[in-house]
């Protein structure tokens, strides 16, 4: 039943969201926690890149705005409480800076549909994946060079200082 | 010796063997050693004497302290806590080569910028340079394996001109590697 459940909403996200190939020109959002943000120069750490499926908004569907948003409709992980919105910032990644990664990553739209939309899971068009092990055997390559390539988008000096001058409640 | 794995870059690795010999053709030791105490440096000893390490570098480690509180989802995605180990491993590697650096070229500050020591939610930890011109990244887990790896690069703008995975010994100095980290900027 599990299985035949999956085919039909994949079946179903196909047509409502079809997938589709992300080229090199594409950009991709990814949001960045407080806490794996360097308290001096104020840069994404490249612990926020080692996630073999590797979640970002495509530019193709979305803006930074839009990317934002959505992580305050998601789940705190193994919880049911929504996520602060504020607790996150979001960088850009440009497709084109990072086709010869080591290992090599796949990019792969991967848009979320549900109906109706199931809470803490927003519905995503944007949703895609940088696929590949990010630090395979000690080899740090990938890692790094996504590290080196993200920009911020959306990011605020004040705010990131008043959140970390309070800790996170523990969940 | 830190060990290139990446076999396509091993030819470049002796374009940044200059800064090799410019490390020791500076041993003067003319310099007054700057003496100060770490307060509190976890899991080497409290209240440690570190003459020899660059402010900026010590003032970094305090500064990271945070990341032995973050408790289990400290990202709010699953992470795990932090290593005890894994920090330890981190900045004693970091008080390590500065003293080292220190004990080359005197105590300008110049000479090895402060990295980041950030979090990584496999609970691991990483010393990150992530600069105009080059970018080191270095991983440290809780593992008792002698060596660590890094990815090492220097760039042209966006472009990358050069740059190596490998490994290195985690607690013996490496010159060679000594120069890499001085040659950031």
């Amino acid at each position: 039943m599990k299985g035949k459940k999956l085919t039909t909403n994949s079946l179903l996200t196909s047509l409502v969201y079809p997938k589709k190939i992300i080229h090199s020109d594409a950009i991709l959002y990814k949001f960045i926690h407080f806490n794996t943000i360097d308290r001096v120069s104020l840069k994404p750490q490249a612990g926020n890149f080692k996630d073999e499926e590797l979640s970002c908004d495509w530019n193709k569907y979305s803006t930074p705005e839009k990317t934002r948003d959505l992580i305050g409709q998601q789940f705190i992980h193994g919880t049911q409480t929504l996520k602060n919105k504020n607790h996150y910032f979001i960088c850009r990644l440009e497709v084109g800076q990072l086709l010869n990664l080591d290992p090599k990553q796949i990019f792969k739209h991967d848009p979320v549909f549900h109906f109706p939309q199931k809470k803490g899971h927003p519905n995503n068009r944007s949703h895609s994946l940088i696929i590949g092990k990010k630090d395979a055997k000690g080899i740090l390559k990938a890692r790094g060079q996504i590290s080196m390539n993200c920009k911020w988008v959306i990011f605020d000096e004040k705010i990131f200082k008043e959140l970390i001058a309070q800790p996170l409640p523990i969940i | 010796m830190p060990t290139p794995i990446n076999k396509a870059d091993n030819s470049k690795i002796d374009k940044i063997n200059y800064s090799n010999q410019r490390l020791f053709a500076n041993n003067s030791n003319s310099y007054t050693k700057n003496k100060f105490v770490i307060e509190h440096l976890p899991l080497i000893e409290e209240n440690v004497e570190k003459p020899n390490v660059p402010l900026l570098i010590t003032e970094k480690i305090t500064m990271s302290k945070y990341i032995l509180d973050l408790k289990y989802n400290w990202d709010e995605d699953g992470a795990k806590a932090i290593s005890k180990n894994a920090y330890s491993n981190a900045t004693e590697f970091l008080i390590s080569y500065a003293e080292r650096i220190v004990d080359v070229y005197g105590d300008d500050k110049d000479h090895l910028l402060a990295p980041s020591i950030s979090p990584v939610k496999d609970g691991s930890v990483d010393l990150e340079w992530n600069l105009t011109n080059s970018y080191l990244l270095i991983n440290f887990t809780d593992s008792k394996e002698d060596f660590v790896y890094y990815y090492l690069a220097f760039k042209d703008g966006d472009k990358i001109t050069f740059d190596a995975n490998g490994q290195v010994e985690r607690k013996k100095i490496n010159d060679k590697f000594a120069s890499y980290l001085i040659s950031l900027s």
